[in-house]
């Protein structure tokens, strides 16, 4: 099975090189990328085509949550993962209006950002395989 | 002061790491990930403007009576960032207290031990996001 390719969008070059790191660890991820800021992202991803978003909400120029539909209609297959240190109802709320598939808090250990990004990306490979197969029958 | 930490933060983090290993199950999950990370490599900016990024030095004389510091993992930067005036430096100031701040959060793991430390961190990130959006021009987030 081809590596998942993800592309990384946050404003701090520490978070972005250590989200990285985490990823890079493992053979089933490849990073394609990494953005700035929502506008940046947006950019890449029409390029870069990742299988994953992992987007920081708080950024310069636009945010996470005004740049996730954009990503979505841009990908419409895409995975997003708000990874922010905000918390709450409310920032659920507002990243599911958006399109964002899970939120993961940044005050978390990094570990949980990695295993939501294999749940997501498995139960998607099952959608795929459920479509596949009524297509065929 | 004669010379700058500037790894003085990731080598405790390392510490911090060390310490944790075994220590509970979601501790060792994170120490398994991080392993093998080398954190001298982590891109923190050695300078802002013409001072270092870490604004002091972590020692025996500047931790009492003049000015006590209670987290030292953090709380220089965060100060630095609070008290820089330089608006060419002010977004490098806050990028390294918000890295300082993620590190140490990630290096807490899920420990117990930590609530004081996680409350005063998250207080420290909400004053951050007041600085990115009054002066350097963040856009809002939840206007919606």
């Amino acid at each position: 099975m081809p590596a998942k390719r993800i592309l990384i969008v946050d404003d701090n070059a520490v978070v972005r090189s250590l989200v990285r790191r985490l990823f890079e660890s493992q053979s089933d991820f490849e990073i394609s990328g990494e953005a700035e800021n929502g506008r940046d992202a947006i950019d890449k991803a029409e390029k870069l085509k990742p299988d994953l978003i992992i987007l920081d909400l708080v950024m310069p120029v636009m945010t996470g949550l005004d740049a996730a539909p954009l990503l979505k209609q841009l990908l419409p297959d895409v995975l997003i993962i708000l990874f922010t240190q905000q918390e709450g109802s409310e920032v659920e709320r507002l990243a599911q209006a958006a399109g964002i598939d899970a939120v993961v808090s940044k005050s978390q250990v990094a570990s949980e950002l990695f295993l939501k990004a294999q749940v997501l990306l498995a139960s998607l490979g099952r959608q795929k395989d459920r479509a596949k197969f009524r297509n065929a029958s | 002061m004669s010379s700058w930490p500037i790894t003085t933060t990731l080598v405790k983090f390392g510490q911090q790491k060390r310490r944790h290993r075994g220590s509970s199950i979601a501790s060792a999950c994170v120490v398994k990930l991080l392993r093998g990370i080398d954190f001298e490599e982590l891109p923190l900016p050695l300078t802002i403007g013409t001072r270092p990024a870490f604004a002091w030095e972590v020692t025996d004389e500047n931790t009492s009576a003049s000015h006590a510091i209670k987290y030292p993992h953090w709380q220089r930067q965060f100060e630095a960032a609070l008290v820089e005036g330089d608006p060419q430096s002010l977004r490098q100031r806050v990028d390294a207290a918000e890295s300082a701040l993620f590190l140490r959060l990630q290096a807490l793991g899920e420990s117990a031990e930590g609530d004081e430390e996680r409350q005063a961190i998250s207080e420290a990130m909400g004053t951050l996001r007041a600085i990115q959006r009054e002066k350097l021009g963040y856009p809002e987030w939840n206007t919606k």
